[in-house]
């Protein structure tokens, strides 16, 4: 099935934060791709190295500052190719979305996490929607917005019904996890 | 107890009460009593306190100093508290009184503070306990007060945008397309752009540390492979039937030798054979092996074959080469000498990490290597492809060696020599083709070979092949540059357009023509060096068209500057000259020797002189080195071997290379497809301006003609190389400044002296990261500068590692020794010529510096 010519339109960007094999560094990538997953740009910081001062300092807060605001956030400004949908592959980089020209949604396969509620206010209550691929091809995944932005839901849900015919949305982050390492081997700047 | 003093002192008794025993315990001599125990009570005792006083706190004084204190060895001297009692019975109070060690021995007038009592004191150092408070306040250091940064700086970004090709070219994205008319990311157009060329020259050039990261990485972000054969499968052309009996061929054997003749299409038969197998799921991945003269011919033909599939071309640098081979792909496509390299030494390293894996190769012999590519060894490939397999006849041979580590399940040999006259080389092949079919004792039993192979082999001639055939069937080889050829060009091409540019609208068709001209010479053979990718290419086909006892002519419009050089190189195929300024008799000569012995194998001819009644028929094979304007020329030399006693196919093969004015001129000719049916139809010998207009052939140089009657603008007030004889040697530097600045760089000019031979540093930051120039102005205006400069700025950036490339910029010319020494270094050369066209295209006028 080939993509119909409002897909192929569609830039998805793809967000993500790894660690460096030290486990002393982050780096923040984000890949821009087409509806099929071919790569239309590439962006990634340096290292970011918290001293081992500033790691207890800041605690549990630590990987979502380093997430959203050194690195995500100007990920989003740098890059070229403005996307439809930022997908993001870890919850916390969901806030991101405040200062985003566009939704922004976690993604993760269906049925691999139990969220636990850890409040009785309606408020705090994530809306979260499972998507299927159409032909089975893709394994389900469920789509999470930010709690201040229920509405990327309806738009991502719209977007994802059509690319999973074809796309994985969790596979390209495994591309830009090897790309990461293979930068850190050739580069000292990334390791 | 036998003491008498003692017994004579009772006082003794009296002070205390002695129990001696409980019990008595008779033994045999009266005289030993065992006593069960002694008890003795002490009265009137008393116990001897120490104070031990606490330790006070450290005070904090306000002479805080961040220094740590150093640390001296002090000796300090002992000092003592005793604690004693006021001898006054009514008070009693004990005193605690420090005491220094000078004190011991000597009796102290002491007055006790509450009665005001005095009393003398004798000290003995007996008496005395060590009070080391004031040694342990001697060890308390002040502690340091550090500030601790909690801020974490945001990172640099870094990346690329790969957004140049549409997202259904997906094929594309592999290879590099044509630029065209699009804009840089200086904001002129790419193909003027001097930058860009120059960044593109040295991508080209550059050790391998040099390599754009985000370009390594490309292919590992692509998307997986995954099926991509929802579309049915087409073909660019019709396969003849003996093709598609190939290909079933190949289809059904895992192990295959296809013989067929040179011009009946191995390699179209071999990619629509992987294409099948890999929709019907037989194989995953495949690896093709080649000479170099023909990687660029295999990676255009799976590309018009094969479009679905994903085919990663394994050459560059070594880290390129690395990431291509781990990435995932369908077809890898390299040469024999990239394979054994990359091959070698990480069988090396594995053989060092896991002995035991050894057992899953076939030969465990070293291989001398030079640049080494991790994991290759341990890659798995369904299907491996030898073309030319005949160049891995020699078992001892390095390529045969690495070819032959290659453990496919499905193993293909494409060759067009007779092997069947080969027995001792068709025995090699096969020994990797099919182990132990074979045995080199079999050399002496050709039957016996013949009829071993028989299922393996499948040769067809053009003979057996010709009902099928079209009388002549036409192919195009496309070459790449070799390294120093594309050098040659590019530097011919910036000069060239930089001296289009100053002639303004004087400029005229014969100035692009001899342009033209010019680069086509480059690409068929690079004048300083003599190196051709064509002839390399020649070679390869020659042999095989001599070996199959056919014979060929190779046509080139440039008697003097090609047809020159060729004969030398093709010696080894008796090769004959005709050309027009031979005499009647030598051209008859010449065509009845070529007709009738069989040792002349090829024919060098200019097209002019080959198109004129000749006939040529004993050849069958047609080789255009180079790509006459007008077809309908070069359909008559071809008809030369093409008429009337031609028994066999004519094949045409027109020789490109790829990103030069040869594939722009194609390009541009292939749109105008419809006058060239005009014009064939003619078969006149047409005008060129009735091909390519004038504006079209200043866009293959992306120059647009003045319309008449209009002043063109010149911005830099007609800026000329004359135009430097106005300004001094430190205007000519200012100006360089200004102008790099213009390029988006920070340009410092040094101090007149002290400066190290360096007159300006430049720097910026670009998308590949911080670059540091070096630049050096020569202002000359007679005489050409000399390799002296070149070499002296070389020692300057060889000794600073922070500065990326050295600049020689001269208002005249540089010598010839001093271009050849900047060659292949961190030395880039700017003469005034295009000193010239960089000022006019970054706008700066040398009149401000005046």
């Amino acid at each position: 099935m080939n993509p119909n010519k409002e897909e192929k339109n569609i830039l998805l960007a793809f967000l993500a934060l790894y660690e460096t094999a030290t486990h002393d560094g982050y780096i923040g990538a984000m890949l821009v791709t087409d509806s099929q997953g071919v790569p239309q740009e590439f962006r990634c910081t340096h290292t970011v190295k918290p001293t081992l001062i500033q790691r207890p300092l800041y605690g549990d807060t630590l990987e979502s500052y380093i997430g959203v605001n050194l690195c995500g956030i100007p990920l989003i400004g740098s890059i070229q190719n403005k996307p439809t949908l930022i997908v993001v592959h870890k919850e916390f980089l969901l806030g991101v979305r405040k200062t985003s020209p566009c939704p922004v949604v976690f993604v993760r396969r269906a049925g691999e996490a139990i969220d636990i509620k850890t409040s009785d206010r309606p408020e705090v209550k994530l809306r979260r929607e499972r998507i299927d691929s159409p032909t089975g091809r893709v394994q389900p995944v469920v789509l999470i917005p930010h709690h201040d932005f229920d509405d990327d839901i309806a738009s991502a849900r719209k977007l994802f019904e059509g690319i999973m015919n074809y796309l994985d949305p969790i596979e390209p982050f495994e591309r830009m996890a090897k790309a990461i390492e293979v930068l850190g081997k050739q580069d000292k700047r990334f390791q | 107890m036998g003491n008498a003093k003692l017994l004579d002192n009772l006082d003794f008794f009296e002070k205390i009460n002695l129990k001696l025993v409980s019990k008595i315990f008779p033994v045999k001599r009266t005289k030993i009593l065992l006593l069960d125990k002694i008890e003795i009570d002490l009265r009137e005792t008393r116990i001897n306190q120490i104070s031990i006083p606490p330790i006070p706190l450290p005070e904090i004084t306000s002479d805080l100093s961040v220094v740590k204190p150093a640390l001296a060895e002090q000796k300090i001297a002992p000092s003592y508290v005793q604690i004693i009692t006021c001898n006054n019975t009514q008070c009693s109070k004990k005193l605690r009184m420090q005491i220094d060690s000078q004190l011991i021995g000597r009796s102290l007038k002491i007055q006790c503070p509450i009665c005001n009592h005095a009393f003398i004191y004798s000290l003995t150092k007996d008496d005395l306990v060590e009070d080391f408070t004031t040694w342990l306040k001697e060890q308390l250091f002040y502690p340091e007060i550090e500030t601790i940064s909690v801020l974490i700086g945001i990172p640099l970004r870094v990346g690329k945008s790969y957004k140049t090709f549409g997202a259904d070219d997906r094929q594309t994205t592999l290879f590099e397309r044509e630029e065209g008319d699009q804009t840089c990311i200086h904001g002129v157009k790419r193909m003027s752009c001097s930058i860009c060329i120059e960044k593109k020259r040295q991508d080209i050039e550059r050790p391998s540390s040099h390599v754009d990261l985000f370009d390594i990485i490309f292919p590992i972000l692509q998307p997986p492979l995954g099926e991509n054969f929802d579309s049915p499968i087409a073909f660019p052309s019709i396969l003849f039937p003996f093709q598609r009996t190939g290909i079933k061929f190949l289809i059904d054997h895992e192990r295959a030798l296809l013989a067929d003749e040179m011009g009946l299409g191995k390699s179209i038969q071999t990619i629509v054979a992987i294409r099948f197998l890999l929709r019907m799921g037989k194989v995953n991945n495949c690896l093709v092996l080649c000479p170099k003269s023909v990687l660029t011919d295999w990676a255009k033909k799976l590309w018009e074959w094969a479009p679905e599939l994903r085919v990663v071309k394994i050459r560059g640098p070594k880290e390129q080469r690395q990431v291509s081979w781990n990435n995932s792909a369908h077809i890898y496509l390299t040469t024999y000498e990239t394979l054994r390299q990359d091959l070698s030494a990480s069988l090396r390293e594995l053989r060092e990490r896991e002995p035991k894996t050894l057992s899953l190769f076939n030969d465990t012999q070293e291989i001398e290597s030079e640049e080494a590519v991790e994991d290759i060894a341990r890659k798995q490939f369904d299907l491996i492809v030898l073309d030319e397999i005949q160049k891995t006849k020699n078992p001892g041979a390095n390529i045969t060696k690495a070819s032959r580590r290659i453990d496919a399940r499905f193993r293909w040999g494409l060759s067009g020599t007779p092997l069947e006259n080969r027995l001792d080389e068709l025995i090699s092949i096969f020994a990797y083709l099919k182990p132990g079919l074979l045995h080199y004792d079999d050399a002496s039993k050709p039957l016996k070979v013949k009829e071993a192979i028989k299922s393996y082999f499948l040769r067809r001639r053009k003979a057996d092949a010709l009902p099928e055939l079209p009388e002549k069937h036409h192919e195009e080889a496309w070459l790449e540059l070799s390294t120093a050829q594309r050098g040659t060009y590019d530097k011919a091409e910036k000069e060239g357009i930089v001296e289009l540019n100053e002639k303004g609208d004087s400029v005229t068709v014969t100035h692009i023509l001899a342009l033209i001209t010019k680069l086509k010479q480059i690409c068929n053979i690079d004048p300083v060096s003599q190196e051709s990718c064509k002839i390399e290419y020649l070679l390869e086909k020659l042999e095989e068209i001599s070996e199959q006892d056919d014979k060929a002519l190779v046509f080139s419009q440039y008697p003097e500057k090609t047809l020159k050089v060729l004969e030398p190189k093709l010696e080894q195929f008796n090769t004959l000259v005709y050309h027009g300024s031979l005499s009647d008799s030598q051209r008859d000569q010449i065509v009845n020797r070529f007709q009738e012995e069989e040792k002349s194998k090829v024919l060098l001819m200019s097209v002019k002189a080959g198109g004129l009644g000749l006939t040529l028929t004993r050849a069958n094979f047609v080789f255009h080195f180079d790509l006459w304007w007008n077809p309908s020329t070069a359909t008559q030399a071809e008809d030369r071997t093409h008429r009337i006693g031609q028994e066999k196919t004519v094949f045409v093969t027109t020789l490109f290379t790829v990103d030069t004015i040869e594939e722009k001129i194609y390009t541009l000719l292939k749109r105008k497809r419809e006058l060239f049916k005009a014009v064939i139809d003619d078969l006149s010998d047409t005008n060129l301006t009735k091909i390519l207009t004038e504006e079209e052939l200043l866009s293959l140089f992306n120059l647009k003609k003045v319309k008449p009657g209009t002043k063109p603008v010149i911005p830099n007030g007609g800026l000329t190389i004359e135009s430097f004889r106005q300004i001094s040697p430190q205007q000519f530097e200012r100006l360089i400044s200004s102008l790099y600045e213009k390029m988006g760089y920070q340009a410092k000019q040094t101090p007149q002296t002290r400066d190290q031979g360096v007159d300006i540093f430049a720097k910026r930051v670009g998308e590949s990261g911080p670059e540091s120039l070096a630049i050096q102005c020569k202002h000359y205006q007679t005489g050409p500068v000399g390799v002296e400069h070149a070499r002296s700025l070389y020692g300057v950036i060889q000794d600073q590692p922070s500065i990326t490339k050295g600049i020689l910029v001269t208002s005249g010319e540089f010598s010839r020794e001093c271009m050849e020494f900047a060659r292949n270094k961190r030395i880039f050369l700017i003469d005034g010529k295009y000193l010239v066209g960089l000022l006019e295209k970054y706008g700066v006028s040398h009149l401000e510096f005046i």
